[in-house]
């Protein structure tokens, strides 16, 4: 369960839980599970994950998700709403209507915005507040929606969540880029917190033993000898390399995670079999947080011959 | 089938019978097993947790100097385009027989400094030029002199 405790309690706990008495039938003294990391996990509003969270560009929806109806979404501990004016320009707003709280899910989507349920207030894509009808004040004039900037890009809905003044430009990943490459866009949510789902690819272990020891051969038979791992580093960004002796042949990999939650992995067909140069990556993903407890992996999946030219993963 | 919660490949979505994830756990059953909140103070890492730990610092660190009030640098461009690094290279080099281990790290160390190399170009010219540079490596000397004259 998530906690609000400072980072000394979680040192203080740590401290404590480590020296534990360690003996055999010893239950008893770890019965207690220990509080986590906050501020590495938490991602509301003013967290310090939350905020560095809230200095890039993240997907928050696929493009698919979006009807004539708002569609409703948590991201960083934030309700919000994202919809399509019927004019085609994306809008990002705070769930509730800065009138008198009624969720904006069961607004109407007009022309220019969003018009709330409960007392007709009209929203513009930007937060401004366009009509509030029958109100003899100018309430509208003194008022700002909260809302976020966004782009579609390739079918993923990417929003801006941090202060504006910071806002940096969109970014166009080399990888989306690629001669004969389909990216096709999908989500998966996750019943627990981010880190954990975003850890997974700066574990090259686990390949070896969830993926082709323990129990099944999920991928490429070759994926359960033990590999030569190293990692590299440059700013905001880790790359490990899994090195595979297969016969005589030697198999690099290389896969990377890019500030705040970005990475990539290679193919999940490859073997390492064939002789091949620089072949990118299968899966450009995010793992974004909906809130502590939940998150998504957003992403686009690479088809076609630039990426894989015998088709292996079709 | 991908798109809202499906992807192509298995153990992704924890979306089939429990008994069969019990026999057949993949990234979903393991991952999200950890916790609702993986409480890292009851973990023990070891040699094969590097990534995790250097993943765990440099988080630390980035949350910290945000806190600090520092901004994000830019990241590394060729032009329009965002640098990325993930790949797969497969080389003909024969397995070395006293020490393969760091024949592999070597080569390793070889295939990453060429693709970093690559970053000041862009496109299909970074492609080529880390191509053509990755292609050399199963005759450099340095990764085949176990081999004798071939
Ligand atoms: S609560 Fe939305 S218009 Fe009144």
């Amino acid at each position: 369960m998530s906690n609000d405790l400072p980072q000394s309690a979680y040192l203080k706990e740590t401290r404590s839980y480590k020296n534990n008495i360690q003996v055999a039938f010893g239950g008893y003294h770890k019965a207690k599970r220990p509080i986590e990391d906050n501020e590495l996990t938490h991602v509301g509003p003013g967290t310090p994950c939350g905020e560095y969270f809230r200095r890039f560009w993240i997907p928050v929806a696929l493009g698919s998700e979006l009807s004539d109806v708002p569609l409703r979404i948590r991201i960083l501990g934030e309700d919000l709403v994202v919809f399509r004016n019927k004019q085609g320009t994306l809008g990002l707003l705070h769930l509730h209507c800065s009138h008198r709280n009624a969720s904006l899910e069961f607004g109407v989507i007009e022309e220019q915005g969003l018009r709330c349920c409960y007392h007709g207030w009209l929203y513009d894509v930007d937060g401004t507040i366009l009509e509030t009808p029958a109100q003899d004040s100018k309430l509208s004039e003194k008022i700002c929606h909260g809302a976020y900037p966004v782009v579609e890009y390739l079918g993923l809905i990417f929003a801006y969540m941090g202060p504006p003044d910071e806002q940096p430009d969109f970014p166009k990943w080399d990888t989306t880029m690629l001669p004969d490459v389909e990216m096709v866009p999908y989500s998966i949510h996750y019943p627990c917190n981010w880190l954990q789902i975003c850890e997974n690819t700066m574990d090259p272990w686990h390949t070896v033993f969830l993926h082709a020891r323990v129990t099944d051969i999920h991928f490429g038979d070759t994926w359960g000898i033990a590999p030569v791992t190293q990692f590299y580093e440059k700013p905001h960004k880790i790359y490990a390399t899994l090195t595979y002796r297969i016969e005589d042949k030697i198999w690099v990999r290389s896969q990377e995670t890019i500030s705040p939650s970005f990475s990539q992995v290679g193919a999940w067909w490859e073997t390492g079999r064939e002789e091949k140069y620089f072949k990118r990556a299968s899966i450009t993903k995010w793992t974004i947080p909906h809130d502590n407890e939940n998150c998504m992996i957003i992403a686009w999946r690479s088809f076609g011959p630039g990426v894989d030219p015998e088709g292996q993963g079709d | 089938m991908v798109g809202k919660n499906s992807v192509d490949f298995p153990g992704q979505t924890g979306q089939e019978p429990y008994e069969y994830r019990q026999r057949h756990p993949n990234d979903y059953e393991a991952q999200v097993s950890q916790g609702s909140i993986n409480a890292h103070a009851a973990e023990n890492l070891g040699s094969t947790d590097k990534g995790v730990a250097y993943l765990r610092r440099k988080l630390r660190r980035a949350i910290r100097a945000i806190q600090a009030g520092e901004r994000l640098p830019e990241s590394e461009r060729a032009g329009e385009e965002f640098l990325t690094h993930t790949q797969d290279t497969v080389l003909p080099i024969p397995i070395h027989p006293s020490d393969d281990e760091q024949l592999l790290k070597d080569v390793t160390d070889a295939v990453m400094e060429i693709v970093f190399e690559g970053d000041t170009l862009g496109g299909d010219e970074r492609a080529s030029f880390i191509e053509s540079k990755l292609r050399t490596l199963k005759n450099d000397t340095r990764f085949t002199a176990h081999c004798g004259d071939t």
